[in-house]
């Protein structure tokens, strides 16, 4: 191999590498999913009302999740400790900080029905591995919650 | 002039610089945080052992992304719902844009007593990272009638 066609293999790879560089995964959902029962639920990511999304990385390391929704939760008049909680799993385990039972996404406002809505967001590290990566997002009522939105999500995982 | 083994190794430098400096640069995940009975600012506990100082380096000084999230509430008398908390962003000692001074609130009461209300609020801002070390610190206090804040369940990220 000449200098010439060396030097020409290391720009490509470095090329490829760079290239790998951004978004990794994401999906979008339009419209509301809501939940009239406080009992734990998968959230759908997309229109098609997938509930995992997958995504493949050439090797392990660090990446960026984000996920934001439009949030309310529905709870009796003058509640306001009912709250939504989301657990973030990526490859079948939940991820820090939202490992806790008791970390609220949003909360009820003291009125009854879906109201008060607020667009929450989180961003946290997590683990990606080489080769197939899965992301799923769970839902939650706490304390007296009735029923759960979440609308309008957006899920992204980069570097 | 350049030969094109030159110019191609240029190229592939530059790109193996940017290759490197990219994903995260520092990380602090927590459910802890703060939870004050006095409106005073306070920082934020970062780390299970209480550290409110998240510390990296950088091999070159650079504009970085910093998003911080958290589980948040105010105490207030019944019937305000004007109180809030705000955050000051303090990267290497100076507190950066827009979370300087007290008027921007990253969450409010809600007119009952007590914290509760919860909501995760976020916010994502461009900072100015040096070459070598770097510190980042949150402070956060309550403003108006506010008696108390609530911040836990933290997640804070700064990459490019």
């Amino acid at each position: 191999m000449t200098l010439r066609h060396a030097t020409l293999a290391l720009l490509l790879a470095g090329t490829a590498a760079a290239a790998h560089a951004g978004v990794k995964a994401s999906a979008i959902r339009p419209g509301n999913f809501v939940a009239l029962s406080p009992n734990e639920v998968l959230v759908p990511l997309n229109s098609a009302g997938a509930t995992t999304l997958s995504f493949s990385l050439p090797s392990a390391g660090k990446k960026i999740l984000t996920y934001s929704a439009e949030c309310a939760v529905d709870a009796l008049t003058g509640e306001t400790g009912a709250w939504l909680q989301l657990d973030i799993y990526v490859n079948g385990v939940v991820v820090a900080p939202t490992s806790d039972t008791t970390d609220p996404f949003c909360s009820a406002n003291g009125t009854a029905g879906f109201d008060g809505y607020v667009r929450a967001s989180i961003t946290v590290p997590v683990q990606g591995k080489s080769g197939g990566n899965t992301v799923q997002i769970k839902a939650k009522g706490g304390s007296n919650a009735r029923g759960l939105w979440l609308g309008d999500a957006a899920l992204v995982v980069y570097d | 002039m350049k030969t094109f083994p030159q110019v191609a190794l240029a190229l592939l430098l530059a790109g193996t610089v940017a290759s490197a400096q990219a994903g995260i640069k520092a990380s602090a995940v927590h459910i802890g945080g703060i939870s004050t009975v006095t409106p005073a600012p306070a920082l934020v506990r970062l780390d299970a052992a209480g550290a409110t100082t998240l510390s990296f380096t950088l091999p070159g000084a650079g504009k970085k992304i910093l998003t911080f999230s958290a589980v948040c509430s105010v105490d207030a008398p019944t019937g305000d719902s004007l109180s809030w908390a705000d955050l000051d962003i303090i990267v290497n000692g100076v507190v950066v844009a827009p979370t300087v001074g007290s008027d921007d609130a990253f969450c409010s009461a809600n007119g009952t007593t007590g914290k509760n209300d919860f909501v995760r609020a976020s916010i994502t801002t461009p900072i100015q990272g040096l070459a070598g070390s770097n510190t980042i610190q949150i402070m956060a206090r309550g403003n108006y009638q506010a008696a108390g804040i609530y911040l836990a369940y933290i997640a804070l990220v700064v990459f490019d």
